[in-house]
């Protein structure tokens, strides 16, 4: 080998020191320690997709048609049979363009959440910042969600072309887009960090969670316009930092929705809030939750 | 050395004992809110895993941690290398950081080993560029050959483990931290890695060694850090470290070719009746040569009148399992004592066949066919098999093949 005396030269000038300490700051979360694992952040997300389709023969067209599978029967169910409004729009688009929002949402908190489960194998063997495991997963979500708009979008043409009537327009707003949907994405991704701290030790909380996010999804505009909601009732559905959001989707695309700029700056408020919350959280876990796990 | 390249400072971890549950919840809420209105700092009761250990290593030395199950090393390693955090005190490593403490890493089974060593690689800390340029030469050490491209759950499981040392083999850092890795694969795989080891130890790295193989630690490493219990016991040159740990098994430190049984640890009986008082190494070293004759003495005392005694002398690895067992009834050996009687036994292995490492010998003893027996002593006496000694060392020392039985082979044609 004889390459030993590098090794010592490289160190000498880099001196990169390490320092293991029992006590830790809240704060101190080694963000610019990120940049130098994008690497295997890269690798990470390439995983997921590359073992999530292997042995498919069709891989990338599946993710478009569950969300479309899904968004037909709600035309059934919702549309037809329950007689809901979807405040004028085709009802497949109106619920595509729901779903997506909501499944990024609910992905990211699920992915989030699972951090230190899903990773024990490697979090218990190597040291790499655990963060670096949670992002994987939401870059996942992210591309997910963008080929399944590109989907929708490709509906949406379809419609537009084929009949005349409905008035359909895209909203100059719509390219405030990508915005909208990294809100949605950190929302969800600091409630599931805060979540996967606290059902380290009590699992219990587990069922409540499993549970409230069963829930969610009828507690936000999702298979219903807000406009359905009396109006002396809305700010109750506005609580939900979700709900801005969503309509903020569907007001964007489809040119529908109920949106004001107050309830906007709440969610994201109450988006940073929650994702600081859930980083101080992961952070304080991250250290010895192999000894509880 | 200027500045040493890893500091440990009064480092502990301690674990919180018993189950996770509404009574464990009651009673930490309970103790703190006593602690609370009395304003005391009332300390939860902890188990220790490491205590208290501070130890310098300066650039370039290869270290050695040895010491018995559940003496602290998996968990200094851990600390080491960030996967757990101490409970107090610091370590400070001043450099870059690889750990080794499992073989493969970050393996997914659904990719190909292609894929595999760029993802393992990167979670041992590699970048993406230094794994294509080594790329070539992982594969070529991996003798994957044209598997490379095929999902590795398709892989036997000595290419899956050739696969992922290989990965580890390559990596780059100023510490390494390796553990135990060696004890995969099969013998003629198993000499490589040693040889790459070796490599990697005299190329002027800093390396953390933790492994059960005595004769592999003794290989590579200059300096041994034993502990016990969580505690650092000795500190220095690893040849005394590795007699230290072999030797502390009896209770006495150092070479110990005899040892004074009346107070060890037994069952049966426990030596109610009859007992085993000592056991003397007869005129060899601790360290015995390899097929060489091994020569015992017992020395036992009867509080009672016994008849028929035969005596079991067996001996067992290091971890408590049973090889081999001498009877003295085999050469027509029964006692029978009267009361207060003091004696010794003599007897002799001519060949053992023995295999290269470390033994224990466990003594019984019984009257008629009473179940119990009279005394049993789990762990006797240790010695050691020299490696250097024998021919064939390393497939003997890196497969645990037992007792070598004599046998007489001829081919037929």
């Amino acid at each position: 080998m004889g390459d030993g005396g590098v090794g010592l030269k490289k160190m000498n000038s880099v001196n990169k020191e390490i320092v293991i300490e029992s006590k830790h700051s809240l704060w101190d979360w080694h963000l610019g320690e990120l940049w130098d694992y994008q690497d295997l952040l890269f690798l990470m997300v390439r995983r997921d997709f590359v073992s999530k389709y292997k042995q498919t023969l069709f891989a990338p067209i599946w993710m478009l048609v569950q969300t479309f599978l899904k968004s037909v029967v709600y035309v059934v169910v919702f549309g037809k049979i329950g007689q809901i409004s979807t405040d004028g729009v085709p009802p497949i688009l109106f619920y595509m363009a729901g779903l997506i929002s909501f499944s990024l949402f609910s992905s990211a908190w699920s992915s989030c959440w699972a951090s230190f489960s899903s990773n024990l194998g490697v979090f218990s063997k190597v040291y790499f910042p655990r963060l670096i495991a949670p992002i994987a997963s939401l870059c996942s979500i992210l591309i997910e969600a963008v080929l399944q708009m590109v989907g929708m979008g490709l509906i949406y043409l379809y419609i537009k072309t084929t009949s005349l009537s409905v008035g359909l327009h895209l909203h100059w707003g719509v390219v405030f887009l990508p915005i909208i949907f990294m809100n949605i994405l950190f929302l969800g991704a600091g409630v599931g960090l805060i979540c996967s701290s606290l059902t380290i030790k009590y699992r219990d909380v587990r069922y409540i969670i499993i549970f409230v996010q069963g829930m969610w999804v009828y507690a936000t505009p999702v298979i219903y316009p807000l406009s359905c909601i009396p109006e002396h009732w809305r700010w109750l559905a506005a609580l939900n930092p979700l709900t801005s959001l969503i309509e903020a989707v569907k007001y964007v695309v489809l040119g529908v929705g109920t949106v004001n700029l107050s309830m906007l700056g709440y969610s994201m408020g109450v988006t940073a809030f929650v994702l600081v919350l859930g980083l101080v959280l992961f952070h304080k876990a991250e250290r010895t939750f192999v000894d509880i796990i | 050395m200027s500045q040493s390249i890893i500091e440990v400072e009064g480092l502990s971890k301690g674990y919180r004992l018993g189950e996770i549950n509404l009574r464990s919840l009651h009673r930490a809420w309970k103790k703190r809110i006593k602690n609370w209105i009395q304003g005391a700092k009332e300390e939860e009761e902890l188990f220790w895993a490491i205590k208290d250990l501070s130890f310098k290593v300066n650039p370039g030395e290869v270290v050695g941690v040895i010491g018995s199950n559940g003496a602290g090393k998996s968990t200094l390693l851990k600390i080491l290398s960030r996967i757990t955090a101490p409970t107090e005190g610091r370590a400070v490593l001043r450099g870059k950081l690889a750990s080794l403490l499992e073989v493969g890493t970050g393996f997914h089974h659904e990719l190909t080993g292609r894929e595999n060593i760029f993802l393992s690689g990167t979670f041992l800390g590699l970048k993406r560029k230094e794994i294509e340029a080594k790329y070539e030469e992982i594969v070529e050490f991996s003798q994957i050959g044209e598997f490379i491209e095929t999902p590795v759950k398709r892989y036997s499981s000595g290419m899956f483990v050739r696969l992922a040392f290989s990965v580890a083999a390559f990596l780059e850092a100023d510490i390494m931290i390796v553990d135990e890795v060696l004890a995969v694969g099969d013998a003629a795989f198993q000499r490589k890695c040693l040889g790459k080891m070796e490599d990697v130890a005299q190329s002027g790295r800093t390396i953390l060694f933790v492994s059960h193989n005595m004769g592999a630690v003794k290989e590579l490493t200059t300096r041994g850090i034993y502990l016990k219990k969580g505690r650092l016991v000795f500190d220095g040159p690893i040849d005394e470290a590795a007699n230290q740990y072999l030797g502390a098994a009896t209770g006495n430190e150092g070479h110990a070719t005899s040892h004074d049984l009346k107070l060890v640890e037994r069952s049966g009986e426990s030596g109610k009746r009859w007992m085993f008082t000592g056991i003397q190494s007869v005129g060899q070293p601790f360290l015995v040569g390899y097929n060489k004759p091994l020569r015992f003495e017992l020395e036992y005392e009867s509080k009672e009148k016994v008849d028929e005694i035969q005596i079991g002398f067996h001996i067992a690895n290091v971890f408590g399992t049973r090889l081999t067992t001498c009877r003295s009834i085999d050469s027509g050996v029964k006692l029978t004592c009267a009361k207060g009687e003091k004696g010794k036994l003599s007897m002799v292995i001519e060949k053992p066949f023995l295999p290269p490492g470390l033994y224990m010998v466990q003594l019984g003893a019984m009257s008629g066919f009473d179940e119990n027996g009279l005394d049993y002593i789990h762990d006797a006496l240790r010695f050691e098999v020299n490696h250097e000694s024998c021919p064939d060392y390393y497939t003997a020392t890196h497969k645990d093949q037992g007792v070598r039985m004599p046998s007489v082979w001829s081919v037929d044609r």
